[in-house]
C-alpha cells in the first residue's frame, strides 16, 4: 500500500522517516567514512536536503534510494576534504585508513581499514553491494551510473582488497 | 562467494547490529526544514507578482537610455551565479561576539551564500532566496546606498535589499533587531569585484587586454566553448548542446567515444560574460557514465593541493595558475591528490584544471574552476 508522506504536516513526519531510515543512513555513512560521528552528521544532512526537496512522497521505497544516494555523495565530499586536510597537516592518520572508532566494529577493523584505503567509488560500490546487500541495478541507481560501471568498480575493488591481504 | 565477499557481508551485518545510532533527528535539522518550508510557502505569491509585473523588457547598453528595473525576482533569475560567494561587500560593524569574517554558506543550502558567526545560537546569514518571503513590522532603511527593508521573520529579523542584479536577504538569528540594522547599515562595497573567468584568462588584466577590441570569438559563449574543447581537451569531434540560456551559460559537450570501458565521455562547461562583450569559461565539470564529479582545492601560501575524482583515469594532468603563470604536475595513479608548489605568490585571481586521461593518453574528462587570490579552501 502506498502512503503519501506529507512533510507539511510538520516535524512529526520527519521524525517518522528518520526512525524508519535513519539507522540505515548512519550505517551507510559509517561504512563509507569509517567515522561514526561523521556518519551521524551525514545522515542528518541527507535528511534535511531530501525533506527540503520532496513535499510529497508517494513511493517510500524511492525515498530510501534517494537517501542512500545523498549519503553516498556527501560521504565522498567528506572523504576528499579529509584527504586534503590530512596532507596539509603533514601527518597520516594514527590508524591506517583514518578510521578513528574501530571498537564499534571490533575484530572487523582490519577489513574496514582496507576498505578505507580504496578509491572512493570502489569503496562505495563494495559497501553498497556487499555490506548493504544491494543488487547491481540498485547499486547503479544509488551511484547514478551504469550496471557495467558497477561491475568494473566491484571487480577492481575486490582485486585491491585481495591484493592488500596478500601483502599483509 | 569468496572469502573477501563473505567478510564484507559480515562487516555490513556487524554495522547493523553493533553500531550505536540515535533514533531521533536533531533539533537543528527540524529547524532547518521549517525554514525551507517557510521560504517555499511564499513562492505562489511571488509567482503572481512576477506575472503581474510583465514578462517583456529590454536591456540597453547605452548610457543615455535606462529601462525601468524589473522586479527583484526577475533580476535574480537573470544572473543567479553573480550573487554568490565571495561577497562583494563587507561589514564595518558586527554585533558583540561576531568575528566579522564571512564564511561560505553551508552546502546544504543553495541560497545561504555566506554566514557570519556569532556566539552559540547567533548568526547572520547572507541569502539570495529564489522567491519572495514575508516580513512583519517592516521599516525602511538604507543599505549600500540603496533602499532596504528591515522586518521580523519567523525566527529572527531580516533585511532585504537589491544590489546590482542580486536580491539579498540578511537573516539575523539570536540577535536584536537593532544589531541587525546596524550591521546592514554598516555594510560597504568591496572593490573591485572578483574576476570570474577560468579560461582563456584567469585574471582581469589579461582578459581586459584580450577583449578591449571586442573580438568576435569572445562576444558569445559558443565560440569560447568550442575553442576550449579544441585547444584544452584536444577533441576534434564533439557536439555542443547550447539549449540552456542565460548568463552564466551552461554548454554540455558530448565528446568522441573513448576506447576505455565503453564510456562516452562528456563535460559540462559554464561560461560567463566576465567583462562587457567578453565571455570566458568559468568552470568545467566531468559528467558521463560515472556521474558528475568535482575537485577539492586548498591553497596555503604558495602550496596548492588539488584532490579529484579519478573516475577510472590512468593518469591526469593537474594545473594551477594565477595571472597567466601556470604550474603543472602529472598524476599517474594512487591517491588522487596532487600538490603543486608555486614559484610565486598567488596575488591575483587564478584557476585550476584537471585533465583525466585514459591508458592511451586520451583526455576523456576535465574538472576546473576559478581561484581567488591568496589562501583558499573549498570542495
Amino acid at each position: 500500500m502506498e502512503t503519501a508522506v506529507r512533510i507539511g504536516q510538520g516535524g512529526g513526519r520527519f521524525a517518522e522517516l528518520y526512525a524508519a531510515h535513519g539507522r540505515d543512513a548512519v550505517r551507510l555513512g559509517y561504512l563509507l567514512t569509517g567515522n561514526a560521528a561523521d556518519a551521524e552528521d551525514l545522515a542528518q544532512e541527507a535528511f534535511v536536503r531530501l525533506l527540503g526537496k520532496f513535499a510529497d512522497l508517494r513511493k517510500p521505497e524511492s525515498f530510501r534510494t534517494y537517501l542512500m544516494r545523498t549519503v553516498t555523495n556527501l560521504a565522498r565530499g567528506r572523504a576528499r576534504r579529509r584527504d586534503v586536510e590530512r596532507r596539509h597537516a603533514g601527518t597520516l592518520a594514527a590508524n591506517a585508513g583514518g578510521i578513528v572508532e574501530p571498537p564499534d566494529l571490533g575484530p572487523r577493523y582490519e577489513l574496514a581499514a582496507a576498505l578505507d584505503r580504496l578509491p572512493y567509488r570502489q569503496r562505495a560500490a563494495l559497501v553498497l553491494r556487499y555490506c548493504e546487500d544491494l543488487s547491481e541495478q540498485q547499486t547503479a541507481e544509488v551511484l547514478d551510473t551504469s550496471v557495467k560501471a558497477v561491475k568494473g568498480l566491484v571487480a577492481r575493488g575486490l582485486a585491491s582488497l585481495r591484493g592488500q591481504e596478500v601483502r599483509r | 562467494m569468496n572469502d573477501v565477499e563473505r567478510r564484507l557481508r559480515d562487516l555490513g551485518e556487524a554495522a547493523r547490529t553493533e553500531l550505536r545510532t540515535p533514533l531521533e533527528p536533531r533539533r537543528e535539522s527540524l529547524r532547518r526544514i521549517r525554514r525551507r518550508r517557510l521560504l517555499a510557502a511564499t513562492s505562489a505569491v511571488a509567482c503572481v507578482a512576477l506575472v503581474a509585473a510583465g514578462g517583456a523588457f529590454a536591456w540597453s547598453r547605452s548610457e543615455t537610455v535606462r529601462p525601468p528595473l524589473p522586479p527583484a525576482d526577475v533580476r535574480r533569475a537573470l544572473d543567479p551565479s553573480a550573487c554568490g560567494f565571495p561577497l562583494d561587500f563587507e561589514p564595518t560593524y558586527v554585533p558583540s561576539g561576531f568575528d566579522g569574517e564571512a564564511r561560505r554558506g553551508p552546502e546544504s543550502s543553495s541560497w545561504v551564500v555566506a554566514r557570519f558567526h556569532g556566539g552559540t545560537g547567533s548568526a547572520i546569514d547572507v541569502t539570495t532566496p529564489p522567491h519572495g518571503f514575508s516580513q512583519s513590522d517592516v521599516a525602511e532603511i538604507e543599505v549600500l546606498d540603496g533602499p532596504a527593508t528591515i522586518g521580523a521573520i519567523h525566527e529572527g529579523y531580516s533585511v532585504a535589499f537589491d544590489r546590482a542584479r542580486c536580491h539579498y536577504v540578511l537573516n539575523g538569528y539570536g540577535i536584536p533587531r537593532r544589531e541587525l540594522r546596524l550591521f546592514a547599515q554598516g555594510l560597504r562595497e568591496l572593490t573591485p569585484l572578483p574576476f570570474a573567468g577560468m579560461w582563456p584568462e584567469d585574471s582581469r588584466g589579461p582578459a581586459y587586454d584580450a577583449c578591449k577590441t571586442r573580438p568576435l570569438d569572445r562576444r558569445w559563449p559558443l565560440p569560447v566553448a568550442r575553442d576550449f574543447v579544441r585547444k584544452v581537451l584536444h577533441w576534434t569531434s564533439y557536439e555542443l548542446d547550447t539549449s540552456h540560456k542565460g548568463n552564466p551559460r551552461r554548454v554540455d559537450v558530448n565528446g568522441p567515444n573513448a576506447p576505455y570501458e565503453d564510456r562516452v565521455p562528456d563535460v559540462q562547461l559554464l561560461l560567463k560574460e566576465v567583462l562587457p562583450d567578453c565571455w570566458s569559461v568559468t568552470r568545467v565539470t566531468a559528467a558521463g557514465d560515472h556521474g558528475t564529479t568535482d575537485a577539492t582545492v586548498s591553497v596555503r601560501g604558495r602550496t596548492v593541493e588539488i584532490g579529484f575524482d579519478a573516475n577510472g583515469a590512468a593518469s591526469a594532468t593537474v594545473q594551477a595558475g594565477y595571472g597567466g603563470r601556470v604550474e603543472t604536475a602529472t598524476w599517474e595513479g594512487g591517491e588522487p591528490v596532487v600538490r603543486l608548489e608555486l614559484p610565486f605568490d598567488p596575488e591575483t585571481t587564478g584557476h585550476f584544471l584537471v585533465l583525466l586521461h585514459n591508458p592511451n593518453g586520451f583526455p576523456f574528462a576535465a574538472i576546473g574552476g576559478t581561484l581567488p587570490p591568496g589562501d583558499f579552501s573549498a570542495g
